[in-house]
C-alpha cells in the first residue's frame, strides 16, 4: 500500500550501491597501481585537490556548508517519508456562497466504510483518503474466502463509491481497492 | 525485503540528517579559527595528506565499500515476491493480498478430503503448495488439490493468475 517510499528507497538504495561499487573498485584499483604506481604512491588527498580548496576557500566552504545543509534537509524528507503515512484529514466542501467548509475526512471515509461492511460476504472494510488533488481513496476489504470477489468489487465500484462520490460531490474521486480473503468464523489456518 | 529497505533507509536518512548538520557546523567553527566540535576532519586530513592510496588502511576502506555496495546491490535485485497481486481491470484498479490469498490457499487445499496440512508460497507467476497427507497412498490427491485451487484462484478473478503446483506428501514421505 505504501508504494511511493518502498520505490524511493529502491531507487535511492541502488544508486548508493553502485557509488559505493564505484568508489571502491576505483581506490582498490589504483592503490594496486592500475593507473600506474606513481598514482598508486600518491597521497589519498592529493596536492591538486588541496590547492584548489586552497585557492578557492573564500566560495569553497561557504558553498559546502549550504550543500551539506540541502543533504540534511533531503535525509530528513527521507527519513519523514519512512514513518508518514499519506493521509487527507480534512477535505474542502463545495459552498455557493461565501466562506469555508471543510469535512472530516474519517468522518467520510468511516461512512464509505460502513456501507461496504454491509455487504454480503465482507467481514470488515476500512477507507482513507490518501489525497485531496485529486481526490483518491483507498478502500481495504476482508472478504470471506467463499464469496465472489468480482461482485463485491462491482458492488464497491457502482454502490457504495458512487454514494461517496455523490454526497461529497468529488466527481473527479480515484479509488483503490484491496482486496484481502479472510476466513468465516469458526476455522483456524496456522 | 521491503522491511529491510525500508530499515536501511531509516537508518542511511538518519546518518544523512545529522551528517550533514554537523559538517555544516564544523565548518562554521572552523571558520572561526576553533578545534573541531565532534568531527575530528584535523585528524582525518592528516592521515590522508600521509597515506598513499597504496597504503593498507585506505585499501580496507575501500573494500569495505565494496562489500557494503554489493550486499546493497544484492537487497535490491533479489526477486521479490509482490505484496499484492492485481485483480482483472475494472472500472476502478483492484488487488488481492498475497498473504491473504496463500491463507486462503491453504485453507481451500486442507478443505480436501484426505489433506491435513498445507502451505503455500505465491509469486507472480506460480502458486506452489505443498500438502501434506496422513495417508500412504497420494497420487489421487494432487489433481483433486490441484483442481481445488484452480477454482479457488479463478473465483478470485485475478489479471493474471498463477499456475498452480502442488505436492502432496504422504506419511510414506515423512
Amino acid at each position: 500500500m505504501r508504494r511511493i517510499p518502498d520505490r524511493l528507497n529502491s531507487t535511492v538504495l541502488t544508486l548508493l550501491a553502485l557509488i559505493l561499487l564505484g568508489v571502491g573498485v576505483y581506490g582498490l584499483a589504483r592503490g594496486y597501481g592500475a593507473f600506474g604506481d606513481a598514482r598508486a604512491a600518491d597521497p589519498v588527498l592529493g596536492d591538486d585537490v588541496r590547492d584548489f580548496v586552497s585557492r578557492n576557500a573564500n566560495w569553497f566552504w561557504p558553498l559546502a556548508a549550504v550543500v551539506s545543509l540541502l543533504l540534511s534537509w533531503i535525509g530528513l524528507r527521507w527519513l519523514l517519508a519512512q514513518i508518514a503515512t499519506p493521509a487527507v484529514n480534512r477535505l474542502p466542501v463545495r459552498a455557493d456562497g461565501p466562506g469555508h467548509t471543510e469535512l472530516s475526512a474519517s468522518g467520510a471515509t468511516a461512512a464509505l466504510a460502513a456501507d461496504i461492511e454491509e455487504y454480503d460476504g465482507v467481514r470488515g472494510a476500512r477507507a482513507r483518503l490518501v489525497s485531496d488533488h485529486p481526490p483518491e481513496v483507498e478502500v481495504t476489504v476482508d472478504v470471506h474466502d467463499d464469496v465472489d470477489v468480482a461482485t463485491v468489487r462491482r458492488r464497491i465500484e457502482e454502490h457504495a463509491l458512487a454514494r461517496f462520490r455523490q454526497a461529497l460531490e468529488l466527481k473527479d474521486l480515484r479509488a483503490r481497492v484491496h482486496v484481502r480473503l479472510a476466513e468465516r468464523a469458526g476455522r483456524t489456518v496456522r | 525485503m521491503r522491511v529491510a529497505n525500508r530499515v536501511i533507509a531509516a537508518v542511511l536518512a538518519l546518518a544523512l540528517f545529522v551528517g550533514g548538520l554537523l559538517v555544516a557546523v564544523e565548518i562554521v567553527v572552523a571558520g572561526f579559527d576553533r578545534r573541531p566540535w565532534v568531527l575530528p576532519h584535523d585528524r582525518w586530513y592528516t592521515s590522508a595528506r600521509l597515506r598513499s592510496w597504496e597504503s593498507a588502511p585506505p585499501r580496507w576502506i575501500f573494500i569495505g565499500l565494496i562489500a557494503a555496495g554489493f550486499m546493497l546491490l544484492l537487497l535490491q535485485l533479489a526477486r521479490r515476491r509482490p505484496s499484492a497481486l492485481a485483480l482483472a481491470p475494472g472500472a476502478i484498479p483492484a488487488d488481492v493480498g498475497r498473504r491473504s490469498l496463500e491463507k486462503a490457499l491453504v485453507r481451500e487445499a486442507t478443505r480436501v478430503d484426505g489433506i491435513s496440512a498445507a502451505r503455500a508460497k505465491v509469486g507472480d507467476d506460480k502458486a506452489e503448495v505443498v500438502a501434506s497427507s496422513n495417508r500412504r497412498q497420494t497420487d489421487d490427491l494432487g489433481p483433486r488439490v490441484t483442481q481445488a485451487l484452480d477454482r479457488r484462484l479463478s473465483a478470485v478473478g485475478l489479471a493474471r493468475p498463477p499456475t498452480v503446483r502442488v505436492k502432496v506428501q504422504g506419511r510414506s514421505d515423512r
